[in-house]
């Protein structure tokens, strides 16, 4: 078993270390770490621009590079939370916390020294089990027939809509808003038009690209244009500011290892966004502490436990991705779309017919985090002087490359129109405290769901108890049961806290956190 | 073995105590910062007052958010009714979009109805989202985008990318016409080399008509 995994790893370094498929690699994780920097733009906003391009391309660089592209947003994404307390990506918000405190003490530099370590140590540990884990859960997802992928992914939209920021159930209206988004088109089975309001540009569906650019690219810039302010204080990192005292080392080192467990028990369930899992991560540090009270004043533990966990859940999370046909959160969605895209179907057939894009994948990461820490590390000066970067430049830019990137799907300017009208959509939800990132869970599952709910039909004649006569997909069925049961108890009590609480002033230390859409 | 016993019980229990874990957390430090709600209603104060003006606001901003929900599921509903809606052995292309429409439509009637209990105070403060844009900004960045749409279509793809960002740029309230001028002929000259002559996307730099 051992053995076999070392086999197939050592084939996977060949692949990704071939040169066009390193050069993609290296492309994604720099554009990642440059857009990740970059004030207002985030893991989604980069994949969706480039994502056009891999419509030409092999899709083993293709992949490489979306996936580089996303850990290299993290990375990124990091300084800019530190450094300036604007989270692009808000998994980071939580690493704000302390991260800032830190910056403005003049300990920036070694927030962000031990930020880079704890990423590649966890990233390294997701990498690792992703390795043995796959192949014992592809050998189990082989018994997967369509009611059982109906109920597991119907586990995964419940814990991708209940989990995510805000209340559960605007999470699931929204799940529910992005299914009705995958079945405009034509409808596979029938030839139906459905949804096209009579415009033939339409039957074909919507655009992934589209949806994603208008969600999380318009919508953000029409939300935060005029409103982003930026002060660029605490700016003044070097190379040398970035090693941590040995103090700090043996202050994080435990944090470091408990904030990567809890990103790899998040990574493996599928549908809990990230930011849960940071915020988990964060919780366990300050309640494990002899010194609660010091979080949030810039304590080294808040930054390494969230970031260790974001980046073992980021790896960890490519195993249901890959193997199940699940993503764990939007940017995953994204790329199981562009391999939808390229004719490739993620499930556990994935790993068996296309080793070369799973086991390649699994090397890039390795490669990937070492080129990311050496972009990192020693370049240090460049990324914050991108950091000035002003918003009044990086929009109007940020709206051409959206227009033209999305022109380019499908060579047509009805696609501009389809951003457009997300974006508004996306204005009008946020306005009401939707949280967005749903939609796109939602559309990509939609197809799929479908089409194993009606196969699933078929085969048992009608008979719904299909579901629940099968094990496997009773099991999911309970799960997303006891999900529900949960988050109203869990809703419910936080309303009679909160109802408690409400007559009690309090008071805290302050901190800013600025939210991206893209949870 | 003792840390991952540990963040094993957090999962666990993650759905149940994972609000009030992480309020117990991070309480001190966010819930009571000047929230998004005191942005919302434009108030600075921090006092009790502050919360009642907001929950108000927040209540009934939810019972809207409610009924648009249901709007586009009872909407998406009666479409699928036209698609034919078959049997369960054999769904007709009607079938998904009434289930889900209906769905949506009941979700929408519980968070209009949940809208009346306490909501609790948004634990994620300075929320630009839930406030309405800037209405310069969004005015320019949704003009640059028609521009761009119908200058493509009839002038060619160098006047449609001064358009989308020369106008777009106009929205932020510190830039002046030189620097929008600017950063558009900079674009210009990207569009020209990257997108036209390195990707040959398919949209001539100049058309007539």
């Amino acid at each position: 078993m051992i053995e076999q995994s070392l086999h197939d790893l050592f084939y996977g370094f060949s692949v990704a270390l071939q040169g066009s498929n390193l050069m993609w690699s290296f492309f994604g994780v720099l554009v990642g770490n440059m857009v990740g920097v970059l004030p207002g733009m985030g893991a989604l906003s980069a994949i969706s621009i480039l994502l056009p391009l891999t419509y030409v391309m092999h899709p083993v660089p293709a992949i490489l590079m979306l996936a580089g592209i996303f850990y290299g947003s993290q990375y990124g994404g990091a300084i800019g939370a530190i450094l300036l307390n604007l989270p692009s990506h808000p998994p980071h918000a939580i690493t704000c916390l302390d991260g800032y405190p830190m910056a403005k003490a003049g300990r920036g530099g070694a927030a962000l020294g031990i930020t880079m370590l704890s990423s590649f140590f966890a990233a390294s540990t997701g990498i690792v089990l992703m390795i043995f884990a796959s192949p014992l859960l592809t050998a189990m997802a082989f018994k997967f027939g369509p009611a059982e992928i109906f109920s597991v992914m119907l586990l995964g939209l419940l814990a991708g809509s209940t989990m995510s920021r805000g209340s559960a159930l605007k999470g699931i209206a929204m799940t529910l808003f992005g299914l009705l988004c995958g079945m405009a088109g034509t409808d596979v089975n029938t030839g139906t038009f459905r949804f096209t309001f009579g415009l033939t540009d339409m039957n074909d569906g919507l655009e992934l690209v589209a949806i994603a650019m208008g969600l999380f690219g318009v919508a953000d810039f029409l939300c935060n244009v005029n409103r982003m302010q930026i002060s660029s204080k605490s700016l003044d990192v070097r190379f040398k500011d970035m090693r941590p005292t040995r103090d700090e080392l043996k202050a994080s080192f435990w944090p470091m290892t408990r904030g990567t467990a809890v990103g790899a028990l998040f990574g493996a369930m599928p549908g809990t966004g990230p930011t849960i899992t940071t915020f988990v991560a964060y919780a366990l540090e300050r309640k494990l502490s002899k010194r609660p009270q010091a979080f949030g004043t810039g304590v080294i533990a808040g930054v390494a436990a969230p970031e260790a966990s974001s980046h073992s859940k980021t790896q960890v999370d490519f195993i249901p991705t890959m193997s199940l046909g699940i993503p764990g959160d939007p940017v995953m969605a994204l790329i199981l779309g562009a391999l939808i895209i390229q004719g490739i179907t993620p499930g556990p057939q994935l790993i068996s017919e296309h080793p070369d894009i799973f086991w390649g994948l699994i090397a890039s990461f390795w490669i990937g985090n070492i080129l990311l820490v050496l972009l990192n590390v020693p370049m240090i000066g460049v990324w914050v002087k991108l950091l000035r970067l002003p918003y009044r430049y990086l929009f109007p830019s940020a709206m051409f490359f959206i227009a033209v990137g999305v022109f380019s799907t499908q060579n047509s300017l009805f696609e501009v129109w389809q951003v457009l009208a997300f974006g508004l959509i996306g204005t009008v939800f946020n306005y009401f405290g939707f949280s967005v990132a749903p939609i796109l869970l939602g559309f990509v599952l939609g197809p799929m769901i479908e089409e194993n709910f009606r196969r699933a039909l078929l085969i048992s004649h009608g008979n719904m108890s299909i579901f629940v006569d099968r094990p496997i997909s009773c099991g999911f069925l309970i799960a997303s049961l006891l999900l529900v049961v949960m988050v109203t108890l869990s809703a419910q009590r936080n309303r009679w806290r909160a109802n408690k609480m409400k007559h009690e002033p309090t008071g805290g230390s302050r901190a800013e956190m600025p939210r991206t859409s893209s949870d | 073995m003792s840390e991952s016993g540990n963040a094993f019980a957090g999962r666990l229990s993650a759905p149940v105590t994972q609000r009030n874990s992480i309020r117990s957390a991070i309480f001190p430090a966010l819930a009571l910062l000047p929230s998004c709600a005191g942005q919302r209603c434009g108030c600075q104060s921090l006092t009790r007052q502050r919360c009642a003006v907001n929950r108000r606001l927040s209540f009934s901003k939810d019972y809207y958010a409610g009924a648009l929900m249901v709007v586009i599921g009872l909407s998406a509903a009666y479409a699928g009714m036209s698609y034919d809606i078959g049997t369960l052995t054999s769904m007709g292309a009607g079938f998904f979009p009434v289930a889900v429409g209906v769905l949506l439509a009941l979700v929408g009637i519980l968070i209009a109805t949940m809208a009346k209990d306490l909501p609790e105070p948004d634990p994620h403060p300075a929320d630009a989202h839930s406030r309405l844009p800037d209405l310069r900004g969004a005015v320019c960045i949704i003009a640059g985008t028609l521009a761009f749409i119908f200058i493509g279509k009839y002038g060619g793809l160098l006047p449609a990318t001064f358009a989308i960002v020369f106008i777009s740029a106009l929205g932020d309230r510190s830039n002046t016409l030189f620097r929008a001028a600017a950063l558009s002929i900079v674009m210009c000259a990207i569009a020209l080399v990257v997108f036209s002559w390195a990707l040959k996307l398919q949209l001539a730099p100049f058309a007539w008509g």
